[in-house]
């Protein structure tokens, strides 16, 4: 099985590199590291599996390309892997249709493990995100609204901005960050969001 | 009978006469200043008319009362009204009643009803100047606010707005103030005391006739707290910028992190060889298969410290290298026939744009070549772009093309298809602007 790897970080490079290398029948045929040029090896019909990473260089989205190459290239399979505990990742990758997802730190399953049942044509995903600590309370407490309005907050918009965006009112925006900031125990919006992008629950940025 | 048992005024002892003449002495002059009342406040027709019938009783009753008394004087008699003077007693006790209903009606009225002088009061009153003028200027009715407000401004009495407001909006220009104002028809002033007054004029139509509304308000601590909210405004800005940098940032920050945590991984591990090296080095039993070991693990540790100098290198530069390496790996060709320095700000676009072009010539054309021609016009940049694919018959842009189009057209840029000879792309991208992708 050829396998694509498109991941930015040397490291990690070296790591799979290391692993995959064990098995015979997966052959390494390229390893790059932005995710946008990953489908021109899947329009020569090179790959048989991409190990995509989500944030690769330029700021390409690994998810993003993921959802091309699998509309495009149905037979090319895709593992994500990350090492971002960010909520909205799994969603997106299972709505694109990707065969695996794999987080690097926090999975207790090997990607050779996954990399063998995804190649046997199931789905592996991991039950949820990792939990991450937000002030006093855990990740797996906020719910997905809660999420949209943290991440529309970090991408720079007011509250009537956000509002308008998803189509509630401004006092309903005002709820909701009292919420957040309740179960959280921060007292500042700004320290908030900046936490909650500091633990790369949110990321916004990429293309 | 009855007359003779029915008293009359002559008949009674002279301390009731006096009483009653100054009772209806009294009654006579309530009733005329009912009637006075009663056409201010509650000018209505038939209380009117019940009025004055009532004061011309009381009045012959007076005039009765009089005769009555003069009789036995000797004077003239004119007797005017002889009738029971019970019968008498109780007309008047209604009459009283009646006037005090009106009275109480009156006052009703007075509290409830606007009148010409109440609204003159009210005016007077406002703290907040108001001013009513007529088609020249001419002022109809102003308060003692705007009179004041004037005389302070312009050292004179009110007489006409028209050229209040010219000689005010002069000062107002004299001031070069700032203030931001709902209506551009207006005057905003610093008075003296630091105090600012908002001045706005509007017509008004009363009775088909066109007069103007000229009001002067006090909006000293309006500026001040909108002062105190825009300045918050910038400040919450400002920090929703620094927010949105740090989040756009945070993938950049995160790959520094990896390189760092890399880096931090190597040191560990060049000490950790050196130690095992010069310990293998200085015994004297360890075999070739021990050194051309350590010479590898060596040789890893290399390309490692080698690796790092890449990593920190990153740029459109290498971006764009990685792509034609990409492409040269997949076994297409792709030669760029003139400088791409000057497309380094739309660097992202552009290699959408290459990538697009490559996948398209080979899913459509199966080129394996493409031939890039950067040039330069007065505004714009622009991108000629060539395969040796087949020349389709027909375009209609749709996915990935489509998606191109519309990123290009963002950045204010335009995509031209040739199909003549050999397929053609044009790209033309405005020089200030920079490429982002959908």
């Amino acid at each position: 099985m050829r396998i694509l790897i498109v991941d930015d970080s040397r490291q990690s490079k070296f790591y799979l590199e290391n692993r995959i290398k064990e098995r015979e029948e997966y052959k390494i045929i390229a390893m790059i590291e932005d995710a946008a040029n990953a489908e021109l090896y899947c329009i020569k019909h090179s790959v048989d599996m991409i190990l995509m990473d989500v944030c690769t260089a330029n700021n390409s989205s690994g998810i993003e390309a993921a959802g091309r190459i699998r509309k495009n290239y149905p037979n090319v399979k895709v593992i994500i892997i990350t090492s971002m505990p960010e909520h909205s990742f799994i969603k997106k990758a299972r709505a694109y249709d990707c065969n695996g997802f794999w987080y690097k730190e926090y999975d207790e399953i090997d990607i050779l493990e996954v990399m063998d049942k995804v190649a046997e044509g199931n789905y592996v995903y991991p039950k949820s995100a990792p939990e991450v600590e937000i002030g006093c309370t855990k990740s797996s407490e906020f719910s997905p609204r809660e999420f949209q309005i943290v991440r529309l907050l970090a991408g720079g918009m007011s509250r009537q901005e956000i509002a308008d965006e998803l189509g509630i009112s401004s006092r309903t925006v005002r709820f909701y960050i009292d919420e957040l900031k309740a179960k959280t125990g921060h007292d500042d919006t700004m320290k908030m969001v900046a936490d909650f992008v500091e633990k790369k629950l949110i990321i916004n940025g990429l293309k | 009978m009855i007359a003779s048992a029915v008293l009359t005024f002559d008949q009674l002892p002279g301390v009731m006469q006096t009483l009653l003449h100054i009772m209806l002495m009294v009654m006579a002059i309530a009733s005329t200043l009912l009637i006075i009342l009663r056409n201010y406040y509650d000018p209505k027709k038939i209380f009117i008319i019940t009025d004055l019938v009532i004061l011309i009783f009381i009045a012959a009753q007076l005039v009765g009362a009089e005769t009555a008394t003069m009789r036995d004087e000797g004077q003239l008699i004119v007797t005017f009204m002889r009738s029971c003077f019970l019968l008498l007693l109780l007309v008047n006790s209604l009459i009283c009643v009646y006037m005090v209903v009106s009275y109480k009606r009156i006052r009703y009225k007075r509290r409830t009803t606007y009148s010409s002088r109440s609204v003159k009061e009210a005016l007077t009153a406002l703290p907040t100047g108001i001013c009513y003028s007529g088609k020249e200027g001419n002022v109809l009715l102003a308060n003692r606010a705007i009179n004041r407000f004037i005389w302070e401004m312009l050292g004179s009495e009110l007489m006409n707005i028209d050229d209040a407001w010219d000689r005010l909006r002069e000062i107002e220009d004299e001031q070069k103030s700032d203030y931001l104002r709902a209506n551009p028809d207006s005057i905003v002033l610093t008075m003296s005391d630091e105090s600012i007054k908002y001045l706005v004029r509007s017509p008004i139509e009363v009775d088909g006739m066109m007069f103007t509304e000229t009001v002067v308000t006090d909006i000293t601590l309006l500026h001040k707290l909108t002062e105190e909210a825009r300045q918050n405004t910038i400040r919450l800005k400002s920090l929703y910028k620094e927010l949105k940098e740090l989040s756009d940032n945070l993938v950049m920050i995160n790959h520094e992190e990896e390189v760092m945590r890399h880096k931090i991984m190597i040191h560990n591990n060049v000490g950790n060889m050196i130690l095992f090296t010069r310990k293998l080095l200085s015994d004297p039993d360890a075999g070739n298969d021990a050194l051309k070991d350590a010479a590898r693990q060596w040789k890893v540790l290399c390309d490692n410290v080698i690796g790092i100098k890449t990593d920190s290198e990153k740029g459109e530069a290498i971006a764009l290298k990685e792509l034609l390496d990409t492409a040269k790996e997949i076994g297409f060709n792709v030669g760029i026939h003139g400088s791409l320095s000057e497309f380094s700000k739309q660097g992202f676009l552009v290699r959408q744009i290459l990538r697009e072009a490559m996948m398209n010539s080979i899913r459509h054309g199966g080129a394996d070549t493409m031939d890039v021609y950067p040039s330069e016009a007065e505004q714009s940049l622009i991108l000629t772009i060539t395969n040796n694919g087949s020349v389709p018959e027909h375009i209609t842009p749709s996915g990935g093309l489509k998606s191109l189009t519309e990123a290009v057209a963002r950045s204010g840029g335009s995509i031209e298809i040739k199909t003549d000879d050999i397929f053609t792309l044009i790209v033309m991208i405005p020089k200030d602007k920079e490429g982002n992708m959908a």
